[in-house]
């Protein structure tokens, strides 16, 4: 019972956390092509960004565009620096209105820049969160150190982070700093700026393309990659679909090792059941020895001890499929925090999977005691 | 109905440990003959008995019952046999602790996929006096009760043959009694009868004795 309530704990997890995975991923915006300076320092020369070469590597992709300059900074709720404040760590991306849509990004609260917002910014959602907590952020104000200054921004929206996965294991780390801004960039822990915001004259370092309708993401990379190659640039593109799917297929790899847990659970109840149950039948040894007189063929007796054994199996199951639900329903409350239904699927997988253990690791001792001789069995003392 | 001709049973043929428990024994017994068989322990009654009942197959020779050479039945024709012609009564009851009177009783009848077990069950422990007895397990039973349970069980399935192994073994004078007469009441009805025993007060209920001396039958002798 337990192992069975165990086993479809372990299947209902890893189903629920892959779906849960593959949901956040679909929204980071699956036609997006992200083009990049070179992080190597050795290479970072010779791949830098500019208006023009993006607008010309967009024609590849045959959709939108848009740029950004980038810029670690400290959002706060108040100018001076003290102690107790609380100051989150993000990026701040200067960038332009079109990078909402292009990015298909999700607002929840207000909306995305516009025209005009240069004292005004959007905060994806675990911004929003860590510095106003739980409550409104639209329309309230915050302080961010942008060229080393405490600059006022008004919040105009909040984008919806993707990773909702991570909310509940997400923890304050400190390394945020150390970790190239291109990759940071894709944490959705930004603080969103008009260009002209974080300083006219900063560099772009961020090209954001979008894949026109029909246009597989990976096919235009290619293009754009041989484009790069062909003006002596090392900058770096890659489409958002290709590298969301390596991440899921990863987690498909994982959840297939992950798999084996609940299959294990079983394999190890079996290989203990196979020892009680040897005992079980040895003890029924006389039992089985006047069915046999009494007319039972040993095809009927092996059925018989095969069936018992499929029953209580099954029997087994159904309180051990409650205590999943259960289980699952502490988990998804108390530790974390996505839903995890027990699907009917999962449990007739492993119910079969019971059973058939069940009757394999029966079906030995079974046929043993089937095959015994019933009148030497029966002159035993 | 039982005819043996030239049966042998050899245990562990050809090994140092050989044993050879019936030796070219030649036996005929007819429809609703009442054969007592006796001998020594040791002497291969139980042998006899397990080969008559087909729970084993001579080494040797041919077993005819009812004119089928049952010699090279398989495992299934073997069960269907016991479990349609061949009752059986023990020394030692041979019970199912677990199961009531009443569910001993329906097990050949089970085997046998009777829709009418449960009735027929009953009726049969009826007819044996333990109509009051039907839902008591063995361990609730008395050894005589038991041995009647025994005897309904041998008598539900309306067999050709009952073979009785020491029926009396294990009772008192007064339930041994009357598990005879429950053997003399079937035997009457026609019902073959076999009784290994080492009692002559079972024997001398039989119409015909036989008698066996290492795997031998060494004497026949006829009841005027």
């Amino acid at each position: 019972m337990a192992s069975y309530g165990a086993a479809s704990t372990v299947l209902s997890v890893i189903t629920s956390f892959r779906e849960r995975l593959a949901a956040d991923m679909r929204r980071v915006g699956w036609n997006v092509i992200n083009v990049h300076p070179d992080p190597d320092p050795r290479r970072f020369l010779r791949s830098f960004i500019t208006e023009p070469l993006v607008a010309d590597l967009a024609s590849i992709a045959g959709g939108p565009h848009t740029v950004a300059s980038l810029e670690t900074t400290l959002v706060s709720l108040t100018p001076e620096v003290t102690e107790g404040v609380p100051r989150t760590a993000a990026l701040a991306i200067g960038t332009t209105p079109s990078w909402a849509p292009i990015t298909e990004m999700n607002l929840i609260e207000g909306r995305f820049l516009e025209p005009g917002d240069a004292a005004g910014c959007v905060l994806d959602q675990w911004v929003a969160r860590k510095v106003f907590g739980p409550g409104p952020a639209a329309g309230r104000t915050i302080y961010t150190l942008i060229g080393g200054k405490a600059t006022p921004l008004e919040v105009v929206g909040v984008a919806e982070d993707p990773f909702r996965i991570r909310g509940r294991f997400d923890r304050d780390e400190g390394s945020g700093a150390v970790r190239n801004i291109v990759v940071r960039l894709m944490e959705y822990k930004n603080i969103y700026v008009l260009r002209d915001t974080l300083g006219a004259g900063r560099p772009i370092l961020f090209g954001l393309l979008s894949a026109a309708p029909g246009v597989e993401p990976a096919e235009a990379v290619k293009g754009i990659r041989e484009r790069l190659t062909e003006i002596g640039s090392t900058a770096r593109a890659w489409d958002r679909k290709g590298w969301a799917q390596r991440i899921l297929g990863a987690t498909d790899e994982v959840a297939g090792i992950a798999s084996f847990l609940w299959v294990a659970i079983l394999a190890i109840t079996a290989l203990m059941a196979a020892a009680i149950i040897a005992i079980a039948v040895r003890g029924r040894y006389r039992e089985i020895a006047i069915r046999r007189v009494e007319g039972g063929t040993r095809a009927a007796i092996l059925t018989q001890l095969l069936l018992e054994n499929a029953i209580i199996s099954v029997a087994a199951a159904l309180p051990g499929f409650g205590l999943a639900a259960l289980a699952a329903r502490w988990l998804e409350t108390s530790v974390l925090g996505w839903p995890i239904p027990v699907r009917a699927g999962d449990l007739a997988i492993i119910l079969a999977s019971g059973v058939a253990l069940a009757i394999v690791t029966t079906f030995l001792p079974a046929h043993r005691a089937a095959s015994l001789s019933p009148i030497q069995v029966l002159a035993r003392p | 109905m039982i005819r043996l001709e030239k049966v042998e049973k050899v245990y562990w043929e050809g090994l140092p440990a050989e044993v050879r428990a019936l030796r070219e024994v030649d036996l005929h017994v007819g429809r609703g003959e009442h054969v007592a068989v006796l001998g020594p322990s040791g002497s291969g009654k139980s042998t006899l008995l397990h080969i008559l009942g087909c729970l084993d197959v001579p080494t040797r020779g041919r077993y005819l019952l009812e004119g089928e050479d049952t010699s090279r039945y398989s495992d299934r024709e073997l069960s269907r046999v016991r479990n349609r012609r061949i009752g059986f009564v023990f020394q030692a009851f041979h019970l199912l602790e677990r199961e009531t009177a009443l569910e001993n009783v329906m097990l050949p009848l089970v085997y046998a996929r009777r829709r009418d077990a449960r009735r027929a069950a009953s009726d049969a422990l009826e007819k044996v006096g333990l109509s009051a007895r039907l839902h008591h397990f063995p361990g609730q039973l008395s050894g005589g009760e038991k041995q009647r349970v025994a005897m309904a069980r041998a008598l539900a399935k309306d067999p050709a043959v009952i073979l009785a192994d020491e029926p009396t073994g294990n009772l008192d004078t007064a339930s041994g009694a009357r598990v005879l007469d429950l053997l003399g009441e079937a035997h009457a009805r026609g019902v073959t009868l076999v009784v290994i025993t080492h009692d002559g007060e079972v024997a001398a209920r039989a119409g015909r004795r036989v008698w066996i001396r290492d795997g031998r039958l060494q004497e026949e002798r006829i009841r005027p």
